[in-house]
C-alpha cells in the first residue's frame, strides 16, 4: 500500500487538519507503513463474523432525555470560547 | 514525620483514621516531595492551596464522620475533568481549558474523601506509549540515573506513574486504551490496575477510543489498587457503556492463595521481540504461582498477532470522530487569521492546536473510515476484533487467570522510538489484545532488568472478576516482593 502525497492531502481536509508541505511528505510516508502493516489483518477470514462495536453488547442504557447539566450558566460556557462577544460565540464570516 | 511517603495508601488510610497524624502533615509531606522532584515534569497543574484548604476541613472533623479516603493526596491524569483546574490532555489545544464541570470518577473520589494535589502530564490525547508526546515536554521516569540519557516513565499515563514511583501522592489515576496504564505501571515498578471496560464511568474523561477507553489506579500495592477502584468504580447514567454489574468486595478474599487456580499462558505471547531477561521473568512469575498451588497450563490465543494492527485501526477510527470536536469554536485553542473562511479556520486551528503524533492517527482513523475503505478497514477490524474477544472467551473456559509480561522491554530512553511509530506501537503488544476484549487486567512490579529497571507482569481476568484478579496479583506481588526503589537523590 503507498499512499501519494495528493490522498494525504484529501485526507487531512476531510480531517481538517491543515499540514506544511514537510508534514504532507512525512505523513505520506508514515501512512504508507502503518497501512502495509495492517495487511496482516486482511488474512484474518471473518466470514459469517459479525463486527463488534462493543464488548458489553447486551448492556447499553439510555439516560433520560433531559439537561445533563443542571448549574452550568451561560458565562461559565463561554468562559472557554476564544473568541466571543457578549453572549455569543464568533467565527469567521460564513455567507457573503 | 519522613516515612509518611512511605507508607501505602491502606496504611496512610489507618494513621489518619486514628488520627495519628493530621492530614495537614500527610498533605504538607506530599507537596514537599513534589516540589523536590519538579525535575521529572510530572506535574501539569499544582493544587496545593485548595489541598492544603481541605486539609483543614478534614482535621475539624470527628474521626466517626471520616470517609473511607479522608484526607488522602491523588494525582490525577490531566484527561479527567476536575472542575475549576485547567484540563489540557497534555495537547496545546486545550491549553487554556479549564473544566466547568467534574468527572464522575473523580468526583466519586472527591466524595470519598480524598484530595487532588496536581494534575498529571500525558502523552498528549493520551496517544503514546513514552509521554513524550506531551505539549508542556516529556516527563522524565524517577528511576532514570543518567540524566544526559532520561528514561520514558512509559504512556500515556506516564506522569501517573511517574508520581507513584517519587512518592509524590498516595496513589494517582490513569486511563488506559491499549496499555495506557499497565505499561507505564511496568517502567516506573508500580501497580497498574485497568478494570473491565464500563466499570468505571467515562463521563468527564476526555475521549480518545469511545469502546476501548477505562480508567484505573496506579498505586505501590495490590491491596492499594483493590481500594482505590473500590472507590472510583460505579454505574453511570451519564456514560451509556458504564455497566450496572456489582463491584465483589474486592478486599475479602485478596489474602486467600491461589491454591487450585487455573493459571494460562498464551503461546502466541512468546514472541521475537521479547528480551531473554523478559522470557525469564516470565519463567519465574509462573513457578512463583506454582509454588502457591496454581496450576499452570499452556493456552492458545490464535489471533494473538492481528490484536495490533486491528487496535490501530479502531482507536485512531473513534479518535477521530471524537476529536472532531476541537473546532476553535467553543472552547479551546484557535490559530490567529485572518482567515479564508471557516474551513481556513478548522484547518489552521488543527493544524496547528495538534501535536505530530496525534495528527498521524486521525489522519490514520480518518483513511479507514473514508468513503471505499471503510468496509475493508474499519468493519472488518471490528469483525477481527470479535474473533480475538471469542478467544479469550474459548481460553477462560479453561484458565481462570492469564499471565504475560506487561511490556517488552524495561523503560527505554526518551526519544528512542520517537521516529518510528511502528516500533512504538510494538509497546503495547501484550496489553491491547485485552484492551480489545475490555477484560480487566493488572501489572505487578516482579523484578529488575539488567539495567536494574522495573519490570511487571501482567494478569488478565475474565470480564466483571476483578476480585480473582486481584487475588492471583497479590499472590504475585507477595512472592516477588519488589521492594527496590528509585534513587532519587543521587
Amino acid at each position: 500500500m503507498f499512499i501519494e502525497k495528493k490522498v494525504t492531502k484529501k485526507i487531512a481536509f476531510l480531517a481538517r487538519i491543515g499540514l506544511t508541505e514537510k508534514e504532507e511528505e512525512q505523513f505520506s510516508r508514515d501512512l504508507s507503513n502503518i497501512l502495509k502493516w495492517m495487511e496482516e489483518l486482511k488474512k484474518v477470514d471473518v466470514k459469517n463474523i459479525e463486527p463488534l462495536r462493543n464488548v458489553n453488547e447486551t448492556q447499553l442504557i439510555e439516560r433520560d432525555d433531559a439537561k445533563s447539566f443542571k448549574n452550568i450558566s451561560q458565562d461559565e460556557l463561554l468562559s472557554n470560547a476564544p473568541k466571543k462577544n457578549g453572549k455569543f460565540f464568533t467565527v469567521p464570516k460564513v455567507l457573503e | 514525620m519522613n516515612d509518611i511517603i512511605k507508607l501505602t495508601l491502606v496504611e496512610t488510610v489507618d494513621l489518619i483514621k486514628t488520627k495519628q497524624v493530621s492530614v495537614k502533615e500527610i498533605i504538607e509531606t506530599y507537596i514537599k516531595r513534589l516540589q523536590e522532584t519538579e525535575k521529572f515534569n510530572m506535574l501539569s497543574e499544582k493544587n496545593y492551596a485548595e489541598a492544603l484548604n481541605l486539609a483543614d476541613k478534614a482535621d475539624s472533623k470527628k474521626t466517626e464522620d471520616f470517609r473511607p479516603l479522608e484526607g488522602i493526596p491523588i494525582a490525577v491524569k490531566d484527561i479527567f475533568c476536575t472542575k475549576g483546574n485547567k484540563t489540557t490532555a497534555s495537547s496545546k489545544m486545550l491549553n487554556n481549558f479549564v473544566a466547568p464541570y467534574e468527572s464522575t470518577v473523580t468526583r466519586n473520589l472527591k466524595e470519598a474523601g480524598s484530595i487532588v494535589l496536581c494534575k498529571t502530564n500525558m502523552d498528549e490525547f493520551a496517544m503514546g506509549s513514552a509521554s513524550d508526546t506531551c505539549f508542556q515536554g516529556e516527563v522524565i521516569n524517577p528511576w532514570t540515573d543518567d540524566f544526559s540519557k532520561p528514561l520514558t516513565p512509559g504512556g500515556s499515563s506516564g506522569g501517573s506513574a511517574a508520581v507513584i514511583a517519587a512518592s509524590g501522592a498516595c496513589f494517582s489515576l490513569g486511563t488506559d486504551t491499549g496499555g495506557s496504564i499497565r505499561q507505564p505501571a511496568s517502567f516506573c515498578g508500580n501497580v497498574g490496575l485497568k478494570p473491565t471496560y464500563g466499570r468505571c464511568s467515562r463521563f468527564g474523561i476526555i475521549a480518545f477510543a469511545s469502546s476501548l477507553d477505562q480508567a484505573g489506579p496506579i498505586t505501590k500495592t495490590v491491596e492499594d489498587a483493590a481500594y482505590a477502584l473500590t472507590h472510583m468504580a460505579s454505574w453511570d447514567k451519564n456514560d451509556s457503556t458504564s455497566v450496572n454489574v456489582p463491584l465483589p468486595n474486592l478486599l475479602k478474599n485478596i489474602k486467600e492463595g491461589v491454591r487450585g487456580l487455573k493459571v494460562g499462558i498464551p503461546k502466541e505471547y512468546i514472541i521475537d521481540e521479547m528480551s531473554d531477561e523478559i522470557q525469564k521473568l516470565l519463567q519465574t512469575g509462573s513457578t512463583w504461582l506454582k509454588e502457591q498451588g496454581a496450576e499452570i497450563l499452556e493456552i492458545s490465543l490464535p489471533n494473538t498477532k492481528v490484536a495490533l494492527p486491528c487496535y490501530y485501526i479502531i482507536a485512531p477510527a473513534e479518535a477521530s470522530a471524537n476529536l472532531a470536536r476541537y473546532d476553535g469554536v467553543k472552547f479551546g485553542f484557535r490559530a490567529d487569521g485572518p482567515f479564508r473562511d471557516l474551513n481556513d479556520m478548522y484547518c489552521k486551528t488543527r493544524g496547528e492546536g495538534f501535536g505530530k503524533e496525534v495528527k498521524r492517527r486521525l489522519l490514520i482513523g480518518t483513511y479507514v473510515l473514508s468513503s471505499g475503505y471503510y468496509d475493508a478497514y474499519y468493519i472488518h477490524a471490528q469483525k477481527v476484533r470479535r474473533k480475538i474477544v471469542e478467544d479469550f472467551n474459548d481460553a477462560f473456559k479453561i484458565v481462570d487467570v492469564i499471565l504475560s509480561p506487561t511490556a517488552p522491554s524495561d523503560a527505554f530512553v526518551l526519544g528512542e522510538k520517537k521516529e518510528d511509530p511502528i516500533n512504538m506501537y510494538l509497546n503495547d503488544v501484550f496489553t491491547v489484545p485485552s484492551s480489545l476484549a475490555g477484560l480487566p487486567a493488572i501489572s505487578v512490579p516482579a523484578g529488575l532488568s539488567n539495567n536494574n529497571k522495573p519490570l511487571g507482569l501482567q494478569l488478565i481476568s475474565s470480564k466483571f472478576t476483578e476480585d480473582t484478579l486481584l487475588k492471583t496479583a497479590y499472590a504475585l506481588e507477595k512472592a516477588a516482593s519488589f521492594s527496590f526503589t528509585p534513587s532519587l537523590d543521587k
